[in-house]
């Protein structure tokens, strides 16, 4: 097995491979890739690591050049008969040059890739002083961004002030205007999580008791699709997101459709079955504005349920007592989302229509569909045995109306 | 040198020093050098060595298989190999297992064998201590692995970011077995590095001052002082998380006000030296390798020396890098982001030598330094991909994707593994008297070659097209399908390859009996290590060399002629020690160390299932501690020892001759 | 480069190694390595409390200065007596090094007497406050390494017992005393840092 019958064994492994590449690059959508922004943070990034790889591929190939070619100028080749010299043996009067060093060289390339990474990194301070802070004026749109085991919720304030309640809150899916930078608060209401949306702006760690911040902008409209990207515990590979970039005047429509509640219902109305079981079963838990906060199954009142209670002042951080108590995605318009549960599973299939088995199972035994803890509160309950298949029918029949 | 040495002793005049021959409480001594109890017993650096190596080579078995897992899992969207609890618990295992059961002991393995010959000692410092450190070792590594058995692995990575790894949100015990077990390896550690820098410092043969020491020593110096002051930050990091764990303490609890970044910071603080705690062996051992198959002194050695020194020193300025994402604030990311690409000037000065070395030279493309040009080229990459990373606003795409772990693997694998494979390939007539099979050897490195780009090189890609890591599955509308299959049918290349390796060791020793012995020096070494007979004589050296110049082996072969030719002066096996003196004073055999060192997973099961077992284990520590102290280090009635000559002639040769005090060292903190 | 030649004069006879001293100082490093973190640790979140409303240390805590003075001041104490040690020895004087060896455990013993009973008329509960928990731990981490240097000394006193240290010999004697010196040192930093400065 001589070097020499090696190479071209290489070469074609090579070209196989690359070959196979530009295939695999060809097909199918990337809908995380980080070199394909959709918004100028994402761009900026992309122009500055580009010409970085760029370097970096020079460095690459001077090397490997390097290696290649002191193998082909300077190898000598195994003895003739193996038997008569042991591997790495020479002979007597086999000696190169025995050169101890050269100051010189040595210090021109502890020089040259000084002078190199000075270069690079005074780009990289550009970008990184130019990405920090924030452009939006003080009453732009603001949205406190809290991780938890395992899905994201969004908090909305139309009128940037993080300090109040927000106008809304919803899950998994963030709604966003194009072309307007949206700044973010970042945090976590449990363990570390990263809020990523790779086509628009690199990730910033959720860290509970800290609030970061962070923008998104799009330039373009879509779906932009997220993952949790910190290590958050046993669903954190399912612990997704979005990023839906829409045009202003949709956004308006959108966002004041979202501040509505939900009616609440009597018995009169159709539904009402469905809203008793909630109310008995999930609102401990889930929040319905305009229907959990009134009573619950108990007669209690769920007044300060209300969804900037729990996350207000000090009790940002939950209680260990509550980790998913009251603080479970919050349901007024789940219909409005196309994805749920940590975005993992989708609520309609192709023609538009509920995937309605599927959500069944995931009231009915969410443990089963998506690894979680609920014994530990880390996730939501199973149901199996507590409702009935018609009870079952009942709520997700009046989840369908959470418009 | 003044604290470092006493007046010279004069052992042969005068009143010699009252030793009395049986001090209180002596048992008696493990006798022998053959069967399993010498090497239980054994103080013999030689023979730590190659146990730390053996252990080392089952748990990359383990920690491979778990990564075979991994690969079986992600090779297809949706994969149901492993659930998502298990998942968590086989990577976080697999990542403990490689960096702290294999990179590192590994290490320790080659650290142990090879510097004491390679400064002319017969022995490190404190041989019971040595013996005690890997037994450590293997304790604590077991320990952590019971945890498979005992309710469950750890599961929160192996950098374990609080607060994931409080009680609350990781109730089984593995989280304990990590934080206990990892105390264990870091006393074992930390041991160890102390012992072999008093070696290094204080047992070099007559003659090797500091710049005659092998790249090999130095670069093996600089990780036991980077060990010295990272070991004590996990220690403390550790401590914390325990107290939280098992004693409600609230370190890392957020609710009571805790800043989970504490954690972060004191992790890689760690964390980071670590990583250059595992690159620099390999460094050194290629170093050793390449200038002998270009038949070349090595380039600029002082530049190499340096360049390790100050990638000891840099690594501790950088730890932040890991963190550019975390919310540290833009002046620390500027601060860390600058200081880590700097890094990247001594470690290119390594990789320009070591091409400098090659060039010109006549190269011998045989297994070790297949892997040791193997390490040049694959290790760039990665450490490219590595400044990639400290540019600080890509890292927010790039950490904790896969880019992240092709870069980790592509400088790990591809520097550590690749490195110290090279060097087993390299060492291994020495140790164990026989070569390797060159033909498969490099069938070997061909195999392990291709298959880890197959493997990791994809990560690359897959990292870019944002798969993060540490997710059990994906979705096939993610574009990752492709690349993941690839990366794990290359994984499966590396399986093989790597039982290639475990039959060649077989197939080798199987044929050794019928090839003509390697002799000293197999392939015309230059250091000291290949002028003492193959496998190396229990007490290394008949007499203690004298040492004139770096490489001195080599030039006691080799010297110039009036026309500047090279002309041999003495064949290897005209000038190599034949070991074949007899009565050489060393260290003997002791209980005590492996007593000792059961005592610590015994108190830490206790902390985690009943303080009663913890007693116990305290009891056995102390006992054996005890015993050990009251143990000389010499046995008086051991078949030689009293009444052999001294190589007075040579002076100090090691512990052989040292007064047996030398050793109450054993009671020093273990932090 | 010259011709080497394969056979040399033996060289001269090399001092002894202080194999054990150099090895305490390593291990001194890694002790100081150990309480710059924790001491660190402590500071940071002293200071990271200092907005905070009450005090970092909290009410029911009585942290008195008495008790930590006085184990401060039989810490230094002991310095000159364990000195005394290593001097004896120097000039094979054992009935002397005897006496400085005990007197020097003596001590030391008392100083953990003594920070035990401090902790418990402080009131420390170890897992009602950061500051309580870190105190332990600071204080208890120093108890440990207290308890490393004295049986250090103890073993070294043994052997000196068995003879084997001399005036040619004192190595492991004199790293006794260095790494009790570093505990003393520790303590005084301590001191000031946990009860001098709240
Ligand atoms: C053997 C271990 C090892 C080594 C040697 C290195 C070497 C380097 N590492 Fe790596 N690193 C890891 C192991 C290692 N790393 C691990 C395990 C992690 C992940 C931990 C985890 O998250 O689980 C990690 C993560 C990691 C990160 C964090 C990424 C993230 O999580 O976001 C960063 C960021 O800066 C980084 C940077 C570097 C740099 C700049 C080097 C440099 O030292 C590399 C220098 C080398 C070269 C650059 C090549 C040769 C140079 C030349 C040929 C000269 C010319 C070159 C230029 C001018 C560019 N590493
Ligand atoms: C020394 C360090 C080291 C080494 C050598 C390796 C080796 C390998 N690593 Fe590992 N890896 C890490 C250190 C290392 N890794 C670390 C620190 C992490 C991060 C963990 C974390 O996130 O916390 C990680 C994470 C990591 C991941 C990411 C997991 C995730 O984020 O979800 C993956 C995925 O593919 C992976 C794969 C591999 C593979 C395929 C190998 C292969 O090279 C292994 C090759 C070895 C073998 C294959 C063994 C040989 C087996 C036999 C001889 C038996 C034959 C048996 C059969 C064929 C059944 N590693
Ligand atoms: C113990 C608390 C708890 C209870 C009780 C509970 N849930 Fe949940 N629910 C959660 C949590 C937590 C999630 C988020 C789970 C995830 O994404 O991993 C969730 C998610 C959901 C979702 C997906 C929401 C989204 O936008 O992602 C729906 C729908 C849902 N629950 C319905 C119900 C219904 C109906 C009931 C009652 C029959 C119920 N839940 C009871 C905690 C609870
Ligand atoms: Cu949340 Cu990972
Ligand atoms: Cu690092």
């Amino acid at each position: 097995m001589s070097a020499a019958r090696r190479r071209p064994g290489w070469a074609r492994l090579g070209i196989l491979v690359a070959a196979l590449a530009l295939l695999a690059t060809a097909c199918g959508d990337k809908p995380l890739d980080t070199m394909d922004p959709a918004g100028p943070e994402a761009q900026s990034i992309k122009d500055l690591i580009v010409p970085i790889f760029i370097i970096a591929g020079i460095v690459f190939v001077l090397v490997q050049g390097a290696v290649i070619a002191l193998w082909w100028k300077f190898r000598v080749d195994e003895p003739e008969d193996p038997a008569d010299e042991r591997p790495g043996t020479y002979a007597d009067d086999e000696f190169p040059d025995q050169v101890h060093g050269n100051l010189n060289l040595e210090i021109a390339w502890t020089i040259i890739p000084t002078v190199l990474l000075a270069v690079i990194s005074v780009f990289t301070l550009i970008t990184l002083f130019d990405l920090d802070g924030v452009d939006a004026a003080d009453d732009d749109l603001r949205i406190t961004v809290v991780g938890q085991q395992w899905w994201w919720e969004f908090q909305y304030h139309l009128d940037g002030n993080t300090d109040t309640p927000p106008d809304f809150v919803t899950a998994n899916e963030m709604v966003i205007p194009v072309d307007q930078q949206v700044p973010l608060l970042i945090t976590s209401r449990d363990v570390i999580h990263s809020f990523w949306i790779p086509r628009l702006n690199g990730k910033q760690d959720a860290v509970p008791g800290s609030e970061f911040e962070w923008v998104v902008e799009a330039s373009e409209i879509g779906d932009f699709a997220g993952q949790c990207t910190e290590f958050c515990g046993l669903s954190h590979g399912y612990m997704r997101m979005f990023t839906n970039a829409v045009e202003p005047a949709e956004f308006e429509a959108w966002a004041a459709e979202q501040v509505q509640s939900a009616p609440l219902l009597d018995e009169a109305d159709e539904g009402f079955e469905g809203q008793q079981v909630f109310l008995a079963n999930c609102a401990s838990c889930h929040i319905i504005t305009g229907v959990t906060s009134h009573v619950d199954a108990d007669g209690d009142n769920l007044a300060d349920v209300d969804t900037w209670d729990v996350y207000d002042g000090a009790n940002k951080i939950v209680d260990p007592a509550i980790l998913t108590a009251g603080v479970a995605p919050n349901l007024t318009h789940l219909m409005s989302r196309n994805t749920y549960a940590g975005s993992f599973f989708d609520l309609y299939d192709d023609d538009g229509n509920v995937n309605r088995a599927e959500l069944e199972e995931w009231v009915f035994n969410a443990p089963e569909q998506k690894p979680n803890n609920p014994e530990n509160r880390q996730g939501m309950t199973s149901f199996v045995g507590v409702l009935t298949a018609e009870q079952l029918d009942d709520v997700v029949d009046y989840l369908e109306t959470l418009e | 040198m003044a604290i470092t040495e006493e007046p010279p002793l004069e052992l042969t005049t005068g009143s010699a020093p009252a030793i009395a021959d049986r001090p209180l409480g002596v048992l008696t001594r493990p006798q022998g050098s053959v069967g399993w109890r010498s090497w239980l017993f054994t103080v013999d650096h030689k023979r730590i060595g190659i146990m730390y190596g053996a252990a080392a080579l089952v748990f990359f078995v383990i920690g491979g298989i778990e990564a075979l897992f991994i690969r079986l899992q992600l090779a297809q969207p949706n994969g149901t190999v492993l659930g998502a609890d298990l998942y968590n618990q086989v990577f976080t295992m697999h990542g403990v297992t490689m960096i702290f059961l294999v990179a590192m002991p590994l290490g320790a393995a080659f650290a142990n064998y090879l510097i004491p010959i390679q400064i002319g000692a017969r022995d490190v410092a404190f041989p019971r201590l040595n013996a005690f450190s890997f037994w450590c070792f293997l304790g604590g590594a077991i320990f952590i692995n019971t945890s498979w058995v005992l309710g469950g692995a750890p599961d929160g990575g192996w950098f374990a970011y609080a607060p994931n790894t409080g009680v609350l949100f990781s109730p089984t015990n593995g989280l304990d077995f990590f934080a206990i077990g990892l105390q264990i390896t870091g006393i074992a550690s930390l041991v160890s590095a102390i012992n072999l820098i008093v070696t290094v410092v204080n047992l070099r043969a007559p003659g090797m001052t500091w710049f005659k020491m092998p790249v090999f020593t130095w670069m093996m110096l600089v990780v036991q002082v980077l060990l010295l002051f990272a070991i004590p930050v996990i220690t403390v990091a550790l401590v914390l998380l325990i107290f939280d764990r098992l004693y409600d303490a609230n370190f890392f609890n957020v609710a009571e006000g805790a800043d989970p970044l504490l954690w972060e910071h004191l992790f890689w603080i760690f964390g980071h030296p670590e990583v250059y705690i595992l690159i620099l062996p390999a460094f050194g051992v290629i170093s050793e390798i390449i200038p002998v198959f270009s038949r070349k002194p090595i380039f600029g050695y002082p530049f190499m020396v340096f360049s390790g020194i100050a990638i000891g020193f840099m690594g501790w300025g950088v730890w932040a890098h890991h963190m550019f994402a975390s919310g540290i604030g833009p002046i620390s990311v500027a601060a860390f982001s600058i200081s880590t690409m700097f890094i990247a000037v001594p470690t290119g000065v390594k990789i320009l030598n070591w091409l400098a070395t090659m060039y010109g030279g006549r190269l011998r493309f045989t297994t070790p330094m297949l892997f040791a040009v193997g390490v040049v080229s694959m290790f760039t990459i990665g450490g490219l991909s590595g400044v990639t990373h400290a540019v600080s606003p890509a890292d927010t795409q790039q950490t904790d994707t896969y880019y992240i772990v092709a870069h980790f693997h592509y400088v790990i694998f591809g520097g550590v593994i690749l490195g110290l494979f090279g060097g087993m390939y390299f060492w291994w007539p020495k140790v164990f008297g026989h070569m390797l099979n060159e033909k498969w050897g490099k069938l070997n490195f061909w195999t392990m070659l291709i298959g880890f780009n197959l493997t990791f090189g994809p990560m690359h890609l897959l990292g870019l097209q944002g798969m993060s890591r540490r997710i059990q599955t994906y979705s096939s509308g993610q574009g990752f399908d492709f690349w993941n299959l690839v990366s794990t049918i290359g994984s499966f290349v590396i399986a093989l390859s790597v039982l290639i390796f475990v039959m060649n060791i077989w197939l080798s020793k199987r044929n050794a009996p019928n090839l003509p012995p390697p002799g000293p020096d197999p392939w015309d070494g230059r250091s000291l290590e290949w002028s003492t007979a193959s496998p190396t004589p229990e007490h290394n050296f008949d007499y203690v060399p004298d040492i004139e110049s770096l490489d001195d082996f080599w030039h006691r072969k080799w010297g110039e002629d009036e026309n500047g030719r090279i002309v041999r002066l003495a064949s290897a096996a005209e000038i190599a020690q034949d070991g074949s003196r007899t009565g050489v004073h060393l260290p003997s055999p002791s209980y005590w160390p492996i007593v000792a060192a059961t005592g610590l997973p015994l108190i830490g099961y206790g902390l985690i299932f009943n303080l009663w077992l913890s007693a116990l284990g305290g009891a056995v520590l102390l006992g054996a501690i005890y015993g050990w102290i009251m143990e000389p280090a010499d046995d008086p009635d051991a078949g030689h020892g009293h009444g052999d000559e001294h190589d007075d002639e040579h002076g100090d040769d090691g512990p052989d001759d040292e007064a047996p005090a030398a050793e109450t060292e054993e009671v020093a903190p273990v932090g | 480069m010259a011709i080497a030649t394969s056979s040399r004069p033996p060289s001269a006879i090399l001092p002894r190694a202080r194999t054990v001293q150099v090895g305490t100082a390593f291990a001194v490093g890694a002790t100081l390595m150990y309480f710059g973190a924790l001491i660190g640790i402590y500071l940071d979140q002293r200071q990271a409390f200092a907005g905070t409303a009450g005090g970092w240390i909290p009410d029911e805590v009585d942290v008195q200065l008495t008790a930590p003075s006085i184990i401060l001041w039989t810490f230094f104490l002991t310095v000159p007596i364990a000195q005394w040690a290593v001097y004896s020895i120097g000039r094979d004087d054992r009935k002397h090094a005897y006496l400085a060896f005990g007197l020097t455990i003596l001590l030391g013993l008392m100083t953990i007497n003594q920070a035990a009973f401090n902790f418990d008329a402080m009131g420390l509960v170890a897992d009602r406050s950061r500051a309580e928990t870190l105190i332990f731990l600071v204080a208890g981490s120093h108890i440990a390494i207290t308890i490393i240097g004295l049986l250090f000394f103890l073993f070294t006193g043994f052997r000196a017992l068995a003879g084997q240290f001399s005036h040619r010999y004192t190595d492991a004697v004199a790293a006794a005393a260095m790494y009790w010196y570093v505990v003393v040192f520790l303590y005084f930093v301590i001191w000031l840092l946990i009860y001098v400065t709240k």
